[in-house]
C-alpha cells in the first residue's frame, strides 16, 4: 500500500467547502457563545436571587453533561414537541449553549479578581451601576478572562466537528465522505487534522493580537488592592 | 457644610463608630488623628456614601445620606482620595482623571481633558499624562488620583490616609500638592497619620479612638494647649 494524496487533491474543492462551514459556524458560535457567556457571569454574581439560581442551574447543567447527547436533543428532541430543526442553525445554537456555560465560570472569576478599590471608586465619584460595570469591572475582568477565552475557544473549534453527526457538511463530515468514497483514511485524516491546526493556530493567533491591541501596556500584576 | 449627626455604624456585632457627632465648616481643612481602628477611614467613607450608616444622620450640604435620591449629588459634591490609591489599571493616567467629569457630569472629552490637563500641571506630572498607574510610581499614582478627585470640582475634599502607602521618600511630593490645595480654601478632611503634615496644614483638628469623637478643636489648642492627657500623649509618641 503507497501513500497517495492524489485522491484527496482531486476532492479538494469539497473539502474546502467543509472548511467553509467549519469556520462559519465557529465563528458565529464564538460570537454567540461569548455574548451568551457574559450575560450569564453577570446572572451568576447578580444581587437578584432568581437570575444567580438560573445562571447556576443553566452552567451546572451544560457543563456536566455530554455535548453529542445536548446536540441529539436538541437536533432529534425538539421536532417531537413540534420545533422543527435544521443541522446548521441547530448546531450552532447547540455549541454556543454549551461553551456559553464555560465561558460564564471564566468570565466570572475575572470579575471576581476585579479590585473593590476601583469600584469604590467609581461610586464615590458618583458612577452609576451599569457605568461601573461597563467602564470599569468589565475591561479589567475581560483582560484577566482573556487569554483562558482563547482557549475555550480553540476547544470550540475542534468541537464543531461533532456536528457532523447531524449531518453537517462541515471539515469532519466531508471528510468522512471522501475518506469512504477513496478508501485513503490516512491522507484524509492527515490532510484533516493538518487544516485543523491551522485553523485552531489563526484563532490563537487572532485572540493573540486583540490581547496585544487592547491590553498590552496594562500591567499583568495587579496595582490596586481594596481599602485597609 | 458637613453636618455629622449622633453617627452609629457597625458591621454585625462589630460597633465601628458610636455616637459621632460634629461639623466640618466650608472653607476649612481638618485633620481626622487616632489609632489605627478608631473609625476615621470609615466615617469618611460614611460621608461619601460608600459605607451605609446604622444610626444618625449626616448631611452634606444639607442633603441627607440616608436620602437614596440624594447619593448621586452628595458623591458629586464629596470626591475622595483613597489610601490604595484604586486608579483603574486599564485606563492612563489622563483616562482615570476624565473617566467620571465625562460620564458623570457629562463634560466633553475636550473639555474634561483639557481640565486634566491642568491638574496634571499643577502636580508636576504633565508629562505623564499617557502612562498607565503601573508605569507610575506610587507617590505619582497618588498625584493622579488627587486630580482624579479634584476633577469632579467637588466642594469637599476627602482624603483617607493618602501617604500610608507610599514610600517615605515619596510622600512629601503628595503632602506638597495638599499642602498647595489647604492653601487655595479647598474644603478638605483628611485622615491621617502623618502628625507634623496635620499640625501645618489642618485648621482644625478631630481625635477618635474606638469609634467615638474625642476632642474636635481648633489645630492651635489641640497641638500646643492639649489638656487632655491621653491626645497629648499620643501626640508625643507619633512625633517619633
Amino acid at each position: 500500500m503507497r501513500i497517495d494524496f492524489s485522491p484527496v487533491l482531486s476532492r479538494l474543492d469539497y473539502l474546502l467547502e467543509g472548511l467553509a462551514v467549519t469556520v462559519l459556524v465557529a465563528v458565529a458560535a464564538i460570537f454567540l457563545s461569548f455574548a451568551l457567556g457574559l450575560l450569564l457571569a453577570i446572572c451568576r454574581i447578580s444581587r437578584t436571587r432568581g437570575l444567580r439560581i438560573f445562571a447556576s442551574v443553566y452552567i451546572d447543567v451544560f457543563r456536566n453533561t455530554p455535548f453529542i447527547v445536548q446536540l441529539f436533543f436538541l437536533y432529534y428532541g425538539l421536532p417531537e414537541i413540534g420545533i422543527p430543526t435544521d443541522p446548521m442553525p441547530t448546531g450552532i445554537l447547540a455549541l454556543s449553549l454549551a461553551c456559553a456555560a464555560g465561558n460564564a465560570e471564566i468570565i466570572r472569576a475575572g470579575i471576581e479578581t476585579v479590585s473593590k478599590g476601583i469600584v469604590d471608586a467609581g461610586r464615590s465619584f458618583g458612577m452609576s451601576g451599569y457605568q461601573i460595570y461597563r467602564y470599569l469591572i468589565l475591561p479589567n475582568a475581560l483582560r484577566i478572562a482573556w487569554r483562558p477565552l482563547g482557549n475555550a475557544f480553540v476547544n470550540l473549534v475542534l468541537t464543531t466537528s461533532v456536528l457532523s453527526t447531524i449531518t453537517v457538511n462541515d471539515l469532519a463530515g466531508n471528510a468522512a465522505n471522501v475518506s469512504a468514497e477513496t478508501f485513503k483514511p490516512f491522507e484524509v485524516y492527515l490532510t484533516v487534522l493538518v487544516t485543523y491546526c491551522a485553523v485552531t493556530f489563526t484563532v490563537s493567533g487572532i485572540v493573540n493580537s486583540i490581547y496585544a491591541l487592547l491590553f498590552s501596556r496594562v500591567a499583568e500584576r495587579p496595582v490596586m488592592r481594596g481599602h485597609a | 457644610m458637613i453636618e455629622i449627626d449622633n453617627v452609629d455604624k457597625h458591621y454585625g456585632n462589630l460597633q465601628v463608630l458610636s455616637a459621632v457627632s460634629m461639623q466640618f465648616q466650608d472653607g476649612e481643612v481638618t485633620a481626622i488623628l487616632g489609632p489605627s481602628g478608631a473609625g476615621k477611614s470609615t466615617l469618611i467613607r460614611c460621608i461619601n456614601c460608600l459605607e451605609l450608616i446604622s444610626q444618625g444622620d449626616i448631611r452634606v450640604d444639607g442633603m441627607s445620606v440616608l436620602d437614596k435620591h440624594r447619593t448621586a449629588e452628595i458623591q458629586k459634591r464629596t470626591s475622595m482620595v483613597f489610601q490604595h490609591f484604586n486608579l483603574y489599571p486599564h485606563l492612563t493616567a489622563l483616562g482615570n482623571i476624565t473617566l467620571a467629569p465625562t460620564k458623570v457630569l457629562r463634560q466633553s472629552r475636550a473639555q474634561a481633558e483639557a481640565k486634566a490637563m491642568e491638574l496634571l500641571k499643577m502636580v508636576g506630572l504633565e508629562n505623564k499624562a499617557k502612562r498607565y498607574p503601573a508605569e507610575l510610581s506610587g507617590g505619582e499614582q497618588q498625584r493622579v488620583g488627587i486630580c482624579r478627585a479634584l476633577a469632579m470640582n467637588p466642594r469637599h475634599l476627602l482624603l483617607d490616609e493618602v501617604t500610608s502607602a507610599i514610600d517615605p521618600e515619596m510622600t512629601a511630593e503628595v503632602l506638597r500638592v495638599i499642602e498647595d490645595l489647604a492653601g487655595q480654601g479647598t474644603t478638605m478632611i483628611l485622615v491621617t497619620h502623618e502628625i507634623e503634615f496635620a499640625r501645618r496644614v489642618a485648621d482644625r483638628v478631630a481625635f477618635m479612638e474606638r469609634g467615638s469623637l474625642v476632642a474636635h478643636q481648633d489645630a492651635d489648642t489641640f497641638f500646643n494647649r492639649q489638656s487632655d492627657e491621653r491626645i497629648a500623649r499620643f501626640i508625643d509618641k507619633m512625633k517619633h
